[in-house]
């Protein structure tokens, strides 16, 4: 991406203490630009993200992401994060932060050009898909 | 008489039942079915098959997934350059600091769940 001048910011829940560990275990190299801390959870509850244990865990959009997972071939890479698990196993500062959803999101300048609000977990935006909208972006 | 009191007691239990977590699962349930069918749509226009001039229009920007109602699109950019968060090595930063300020510039932003 960098190819095409996008900029790729990663933040998560959690202290900055965590976040090294973290990127130390998946071997991410040079990764202090991209990945970043967010220890109150300021920035999910600025977009209002999806949270709660009824709104989230018991929403069936787990169940809808896991199947196309199974039948669209992405079981090896899940198993390959799961394989390594055990070894990044961190508490949340806060408890119920287990329950804030995140979002995947595309800007070019101020505007937004897509956003994927993960209903629950493992509900996630599709990575390749992400990519190519931020590259077609770029040619707007 | 006895159908009328069925049909009243059955309306009256549906009346009942709507807002209670059961209710709510089948409410998600209907609504994700709807996100679907309208995701589905949109990604049988191929990415790979669009021109540069003409991507905005056939994807239909912004394309906002699994919005529960609260997120605005609008204001998303501004709403993230207000907290503050932290870099791994413990500095307070805000959005602004690390994203590009041209109407141009195209950025990602992924908030994780917990690292937890």
């Amino acid at each position: 991406m960098a190819d095409y001048n996008i900029t790729l910011v990663m933040v998560g829940i959690g202290t900055s203490l965590v976040g090294k560990e973290l990127v130390k275990h998946l071997e991410l190299n040079e990764s202090e630009n991209i990945v970043f801390a967010d220890p109150e959870n300021a920035l999910h509850d600025a977009l209002d993200l999806n949270r709660g244990i009824i709104n989230t865990f018991f929403n069936p959009a787990t169940a809808f992401a896991m199947r196309d997972r199974i039948f669209g071939g992405g079981m090896n890479e899940l198993n390959e994060v799961l394989a390594k698990w055990k070894d990044a196993f961190y508490i949340p500062p806060k408890r119920n932060q287990a329950f804030n959803m995140g979002a995947t999101l595309i800007f070019r300048g101020n505007e937004t050009l897509f956003a994927h609000l993960d209903a629950s977990p493992g509900d996630h935006a599709d990575t390749q898909r992400v990519i190519d909208l931020a590259i077609k972006a770029v040619s707007i | 008489m006895k159908l009328t009191c069925n049909i009243v007691m059955l309306l009256a239990a549906l009346y009942n039942v709507h807002d209670t977590p059961v209710m709510g699962f089948v409410n998600n349930l209907v609504q994700r079915r709807g996100s679907r069918e309208r995701i589905s749509r949109r990604d049988s226009i191929s990415p790979g098959s669009l021109t540069a001039t003409n991507t905005k229009q056939a994807l239909s920007f912004p394309i906002i997934e699994g919005n529960s109602g609260k997120f605005r699109s609008t204001d998303a950019r501004t709403a993230l350059s207000v907290p503050e968060f932290c870099s791994l090595q413990g500095d307070r930063i805000k959005m602004e600091d690390i994203l590009p300020h041209g109407d141009k510039d195209v950025s990602i932003v992924v908030l994780m769940r917990s690292w937890g």
